[in-house]
């Protein structure tokens, strides 16, 4: 997987779907989350299963990425959804209740198992721990750094406020401090935040003013549950003309001090670095996913050669 | 058996005619005059006012043997051409040829008449269950299917000479001046109509608003009307609705839509003066949305609208992003109200709208088109008459007289139908033929017609999903399978007819 991976959103599909599961590949989305967990009724958990398994098998030409979300570990099902649908290979997993490093960790040896087993490259599998309970958001800091699998954390509102005992709002005033603090915990451990899913997918005007809100907090990108979201949340974090052309003055100024024989160099009087640069090559990656630039992007001109 | 350029296998003649074989889509002359009917005289001591239909019938002077034409301006909602032909039967009349602008499934009351012989035969397209039962085997009437152009050329051309039309009036005045925009079955513009008002030769008008003579504002005028009959109920008007006037929720259709757009705005015709035509269903709908948030967008002005016209082209002739609307049929009740209103809304004839053989159509000034398809095929071909089940269940419609006329012909379709793939290697019936389909486009993937290998690149560059045909079927039939061939039998139970008078395919009945 390339160093950046966009992760704006990641649409739910219920695994028990046949009729869904078949229009993944048209999606827009940048990631599925192929669902085995809370759209799958208990008396559909086998079933969803092989039909997630033999769907991803015949999904050769895969075109964005595949999370699939197990049943917690701490359930009958999780092991064997883990044991159904690794062997088709989706990127990553989505591990509900994360609420404390140590679940994590099991999982990460549960992975690193299977990867074994299926004679894989170790740490191929990725984990996408769900932040959803009072506990999970004190715990965060520590699970954000519990594996070098992680791609991120997905803080999860719906189960959250249940766990608080509280009503979710559209304002989203309750959730300010849990958001702040998996955006912290994900930023200190460099890896991706991603936000809870937006319920009413009939109101596009207030999934508007919830990406901008979570956009503007840190977060990476969103979970969420219709594909007619898609849209208005790339629209979001689509990125400002200016931001682009400052990031492609960036980028041409590191590659002729590369050329140079030097990481820093000065652009209109301020000093461009590295984290000025991965700022700029993210902007740029995210332009081009939006169609606005097209140009060929050469990580080891821009990072520099070991 | 002959076959056409497109391979269709033909019969010889049909129905006591002789077929010509559809060669391609534009080079086929008319060689005749136009059709002629006996002039007539009305004095001042006559009246046109008939006690009903009966009494119309028989002043018409309707025999056995001879043809009778309604239109379907009140689509599923008529009660006129039922009720017509109830009083031929009563009458004793036999062997009436139905020559109908479309027949729909509210129309299904007419199948004792056919089986007791009272209709003889369909010089039109049918919807419903008629069709699927003359498919089976299980009524036997030969229907000829033809575009909405295509029909207003054979009246013209005397192909197909109506005895009697019989024209449902939402309003009407006592002399015959009419009109479909006013009235308790408002139906709005009655384009299908004013061709047989021309060519028939006795005209009836049937009304249900008679109103004081002269009628305010009029369609079709009272030279060319010899009866008017008041009736009680023209028919239900609330069943104008054709399919659906929504924009599709579902997200294959969105994404369907979405990428219909964005061939549009790639082609370049997306500017000042665009044309444009769409049907009235969910996807249709949804990519005129997108198209219109494109042209408030780049403030942009549309010359026209056409064919049958939503409330959604309403909105967009009243927001100024066209100048006028060609209306020859109202798809809804709010597209009614407004042709009595909006003076850019006009009322045209199908001749005007779609006829090949006249000095020029709407169809030929439009930039872009979007049509639907129960399949289509590899080399572009589409069928819209046909099921995957081998069934007569749809008439033509303007599609392929659209198809020919328009810049670009978009055919927007699911790539999967009840579990059956919309690629298919030959399409079942063939309605409009793939030299005039430019681009087909499945929420898997868009197709582009060999002959525009330019907007295949520039959509190429934009990074559209643009795949080659056999290359969408093949990743469809990924997930469907390959269907196994239907089987039919060696009767022909109808033809299509491309909007020239050649044939272009024939109907048999399925094997059961």
């Amino acid at each position: 997987m390339s160093v950046f991976q966009l992760r704006r959103s990641l649409l739910y599909v219920p695994g028990n779907m046949p009729s869904m599961l078949q229009n993944i590949p048209i999606f827009e989305s940048d990631g599925v989350m192929i669902d085995l967990e809370d759209a799958v009724p208990l008396s559909e958990k086998d079933a969803a299963r092989i039909l997630v398994r033999r769907f991803l098998e015949n999904y050769q030409d895969r075109n964005k990425e595949i999370i699939v979300r197990i049943n917690a570990l701490d359930t009958k099902w999780g092991e064997d959804d883990l044991r159904a649908v690794l062997p088709a290979l989706p990127d990553g997993i989505r591990l509900p209740k994360a609420d404390t490093p140590e679940i994590v960790e099991t999982l990460d040896t549960m992975l690193t198992e299977f990867e074994e087993e299926l004679g894989l490259e170790i740490g191929r599998f990725k984990i996408l721990p769900s932040i959803e309970s009072a506990e999970g958001v004190i715990n965060c800091i520590r699970t954000a750094k519990s594996t070098k699998r992680l791609i991120g954390l997905a803080f999860g509102a719906e189960d959250y406020t249940a766990s608080l005992e509280i009503e979710r709002t559209k304002k989203g005033e309750e959730l300010f401090a849990a958001r702040t603090r998996v955006v912290w915990a994900c930023k200190a451990a460099g890896i991706q935040a991603i936000d809870t899913i937006f319920a009413d997918a009939g109101d596009m005007e207030g999934l508007h003013r919830e990406t901008q809100l979570i956009k503007t907090l840190g977060f990476s990108g969103k979970s969420l549950v219709n594909p007619r979201q898609i849209d208005v949340i790339h629209e979001v974090f689509a990125p400002k003309q200016e931001d682009v052309d400052y990031a492609l003055q960036v980028v041409d100024a590191i590659q002729k001090a590369r050329e140079m024989g030097t990481g820093v160099i000065s652009l209109h009087g301020k000093m461009v670095d590295a984290p000025v640069v991965k700022r700029a090559v993210n902007t740029l990656k995210t332009a081009q996913a939006h169609g606005m630039i097209d140009i060929e992007l050469d990580e080891e001109v821009i990072y520099g050669q070991e | 058996m002959v076959r056409n350029s497109l391979g269709r296998e033909l019969p010889e003649s049909f129905n006591g005619r002789q077929v010509v074989p559809y060669q391609d889509p534009y080079s086929l002359q008319p060689d005749c005059n136009q059709a002629t009917r006996p002039l007539r005289r009305i004095n001042p001591d006559q009246e046109k006012v008939l006690p009903n239909l009966r009494e119309a019938i028989i002043a018409a002077g309707l025999k056995d043997g001879m043809c009778i034409a309604t239109h379907h301006h009140l689509r599923n909602g008529d009660a006129l051409l039922g009720a017509v032909v109830r009083e031929l039967d009563a009458l004793g009349l036999r062997d009436i040829t139905i020559a109908s602008s479309s027949i729909h499934p509210v129309h299904a009351e007419l199948i004792p008449y056919i089986e007791k012989g009272v209709i003889s035969g369909f010089e039109c397209g049918v919807n419903g269950p008629i069709g699927e039962m003359v498919s089976r085997g299980e009524l036997n009437c030969p229907i000829i299917v033809r575009t909405h152009g295509g029909r207003a050329r054979a009246v013209m051309s005397g192909q197909v000479q109506i005895d009697a039309a019989f024209i449902a009036a939402p309003s009407c005045d006592s002399y015959g001046n009419m009109t479909g925009a006013f009235g308790p079955s408002a139906c709005g513009s009655l384009g299908y109509a004013h061709t047989d008002a021309r060519y028939a030769k006795k005209v009836i008008a049937v009304t249900d608003n008679l109103v004081p003579y002269p009628a305010r504002s009029f369609a079709i005028q009272q030279t060319l009307v010899d009866y008017v009959v008041p009736v009680e109920s023209l028919g239900d008007p609330s069943k104008i609705v054709s399919t659906t006037t929504r924009i599709t929720r579902d997200p294959v259709g969105l994404q369907i839509a979405k990428y219909a757009a964005q061939v549009i705005e790639t082609s370049g015709l997306l500017q000042d003066g665009f044309s444009f035509q769409t049907g009235s269903g969910g996807i249709s709908l949804a990519v005129a949305d997108q198209v219109r948030q494109k042209m408030q967008a780049g403030n942009i002005k549309g010359s026209f609208g056409c064919g049958g016209i939503t409330g959604y082209f309403v909105d967009m002739l009243e927001e100024g992003l066209f100048q006028t609307l060609f209306d020859v049929q109202c798809f809804d009740l709010k597209a009614v109200e407004s042709i009595g209103k909006n003076a850019g809304h006009q009322e045209i004839s199908a001749d005007m709208y779609a006829n090949p053989f006249n000095a020029g159509a709407v169809v030929n000034q439009l930039d872009c088109v979007i049509l639907g398809a129960t399949e289509v095929d590899v080399n572009f071909n589409v069928n819209v008459n046909t099921e995957s089940n081998g069934l007569l269940l749809h008439n033509t419609g303007g599609h392929s007289d659209t198809a020919a006329g328009a810049k670009l012909s978009i055919i927007t379709a699911p790539s999967i139908r009840g579990r059956l793939p919309i690629v298919r290697d030959e399409v079942t019936t063939v309605t409009t033929p793939g030299a005039t389909i430019d681009v087909i486009i499945t929420e898997r993937g868009i197709a582009v017609n060999e002959q525009h290998a330019d907007l295949k690149q520039e959509l190429q560059k934009r990074k559209l999903p643009v795949k080659d045909i056999r290359e969408l079927q093949q990743e469809i039939y990924s997930v469907t399978g390959k269907p196994r061939p239907l089987e039919f039998t060696d009767d022909v139970v109808a033809l299509i007819e491309y909007r020239d008078g050649s044939i272009i395919d024939a109907v048999r009945k399925i094997k059961t």
